[in-house]
């Protein structure tokens, strides 16, 4: 063999490797190779969303962002999902009890922050959503809400060729469907993870708590996990907390038909609790203090009151100043600046 | 002799790119058809919805008597899903269709009339499927196609598919003579997705690569509301005893009526 020879063969070779390379680089404007990762923290149980039929991409996710920030999901283009899911008030609405939809129209519950969402079964206060990607569907036609109908918004986004655009960047379509409409939001959610609180560093040896953080803390491990189980800080389950006897919102029971869940309700995460002021699902309480006084004061007594809240949780005014500090340091400072879940 | 080594690692390497490049493409939703190499034939199915004893297909608009409750009913919408169609072989075996989930829309002239594609040649002598959407499918997030939330058949307060929708006008109700029922459920004690099976008796069903033969079903619309009593006793907009029981009454009145091969 001369030498020629040899240096082609060589050249022949490496442009092979190279066009191997090139090519399956090239389906990076799919996005099926992708620097993005879900990362589960270490102590947290393993997701729910699983990114099946639908993985993570950065085109995919970028979708999913440009998405929740759109208002043309909105009837009249007023409202984005961003709107009563603000990244600067945890993902919840801005200290408002019900959120205002299109005309103003109010709902009936508390926009709750939507962190950790690859953790939950179910959706919504009453747990009537059954997957995180076809969730949006309940506030896109909800009237109180965004207003709009799935045809509606379809014909919006392909009547623009810069969404076309995107949906073919991230799924290799050319007519936009409610599928990759959905799935693209899922993937963006499900991403939102909140594991950079205090109370996780401290968790992880990164920080300490002060004195009364940790009073707090041990506190409320002795009297809240019960409900609000570490590390997501909800068991996900439904309970009623003793607000009322008579119930305007029947909650779980609107969704089983069971008397037996009448006025429970979801166990909300108390990730960003600080930020995400008023709460219960109907917004009643409007500072900690309150909420505080509720558990040891204030239970009501019904059929369904969780039997954990029978005799209410009786705490001093010291413990509750304790517990309100321990209850600050789950804010998500990092996740709340995080600029891959801000406006695009 | 090297050149050529290496002249055959760039096609080689070619082809993997266009195998393993290939996958982004694929969209596990995608509409069915058989994924053999072996020529396959196609059936024609009619699923022809009539009032009771009526030979006339049904016509949204039109105003019908309910034998039972008397009731003057007039149709505006009349949906309902169909799903994961089979077909028996003489032999025995059964071939089931891929992503098999349609939407019968009758204020779409046609959605009633489809072909079953794929379908490997031979006598069949069986037919079966399920009236409603399976489980899975109503727990598995955004669907395609038939199941797009975009056809208004998925309740978004309460996950699942609204398998049967009938609305419309009767003097009967009062107030406001409008009536609704969206009926659903597919799992526990209201579970309303039904699968159902018929023979073809006598003369087989004979599907080859060049013909088209055809299956009619019968569906009575009139036995819908004879689960309600009365469209005067209300309607019902989610899972629950009224929704199985319409249901119910609904499923048991379709019938095989005939085929042509």
């Amino acid at each position: 063999m001369n030498k020629n020879e040899k240096r082609v063969n060589k050249v022949l070779v490496v442009i092979g490797i190279l066009i191997f390379i090139g090519a399956c680089k090239k389906s990076d404007s799919l996005g099926s190779i992708s620097s993005m990762k879900f990362e589960k923290p270490e102590n947290f149980p393993d997701p729910v969303y699983a990114f099946t039929d639908n993985f993570l991409t950065e085109n995919r996710f970028n979708l999913g962002r440009d998405l929740f920030y759109s208002k043309e999901l909105s009837f009249d283009e007023t409202i984005s999902c961003a709107t009563c899911h603000d990244q600067i008030h945890g993902f919840a609405d801005h200290g408002v009890a019900f959120s205002a939809g299109v005309d103003g129209a109010l709902g009936t519950r508390n926009s709750p922050t939507i962190v950790n969402m690859a953790w939950h079964t179910n959706f919504l206060w009453d747990g009537g959503v059954n997957h995180l990607d076809i969730f949006p569907l309940a506030p896109i036609t909800n009237v109180a809400e965004m207003k709009e109908t799935i045809p509606g918004v379809l014909a919006k986004l392909n009547a623009s060729d810069e969404w076309k655009l995107k949906f073919k960047k991230a799924y290799n379509i050319d007519e936009i469907t409610d599928q990759a409409m959905f799935r693209a939001m899922g993937q963006f959610m499900a991403m939102m993870v909140s594991n950079s609180t205090k109370y996780d560093k401290v968790l992880r040896n990164e920080a300490t708590f002060t004195t009364s953080e940790a009073q707090g803390y041990a506190l409320f491990q002795s009297k809240c996990t019960s409900c609000h189980a570490e590390p997501l800080l909800t068991d996900i389950s439904f309970r009623n907390n003793g607000l009322d006897n008579t119930f305007t919102d029947l909650g779980r029971e609107h969704i089983t038909g069971e008397i037996t869940d009448r006025g429970k309700f979801k166990v909300p995460t108390l990730r960003n609790v600080a930020q995400t002021y008023p709460y219960m699902h109907d917004g009643r309480f409007f500072s900690l203090a309150q909420v505080l006084d509720h558990y040891s004061e204030g239970i009501v007594q019904s059929p369904t009151l969780d039997s954990s809240l029978s005799g209410g949780i009786p705490l001093t005014a010291a413990e509750k100043t304790d517990i309100i500090s321990f209850l600050n340091t789950l804010t998500d400072y990092k996740l709340m600046n995080d600029q891959r879940f801000s406006e695009p | 002799m090297k050149i050529k080594f290496a002249t055959t690692f760039l096609i080689i390497s070619g082809l993997i790119i266009f195998g393993s490049c290939k996958k982004d493409d694929k969209d596990p939703d995608a509409g069915g058809g058989g994924g053999t190499a072996a020529p396959t034939g196609n059936v024609k199915m009619h699923l022809d919805s009539k009032w009771g004893i009526s030979n006339d297909d049904i016509v949204i608009g039109n105003e019908y008597i309910h034998a039972m409750s008397g009731d003057s009913i007039m149709l505006a919408t009349y949906k309902y899903y169909i799903s994961n169609f089979r077909l028996k072989k003489s032999d025995g075996s059964w071939w089931s269709q891929p992503n098999s989930y349609y939407l019968v829309n009758h204020a779409n002239v046609g959605s009633n009339v489809f072909d079953l594609t794929g379908v490997p040649p031979g006598n069949y002598t069986d037919i079966s499927f399920v009236m409603g959407v399976d489980s899975l499918k109503n727990v598995s997030g955004a669907q395609a196609g038939a199941l797009s939330t975009a056809n208004d058949m998925f309740w978004s307060w309460s996950s699942g598919y609204i398998m049967i929708k009938a609305e419309g006008t009767s003097p009967q109700v009062s107030p406001g003579s409008v009536f609704s029922y969206h009926l659903g459920g597919f799992s526990g004690a209201f579970n309303i997705v039904q699968k159902k099976e018929y023979s073809f008796g006598a003369t087989p069903l004979i599907v080859t690569t060049t013909t088209l033969p055809n299956i009619h079903m019968r569906l009575d619309v009139e036995e819908l509301f004879d689960g309600v009593g009365s469209v005067s006793n209300g309607s019902t907009s989610s899972p629950g005893p009224l929704s199985l029981t319409m249901a119910t009454s609904f499923y048991n009145g379709i019938l095989f009526d005939y085929l042509t091969n």
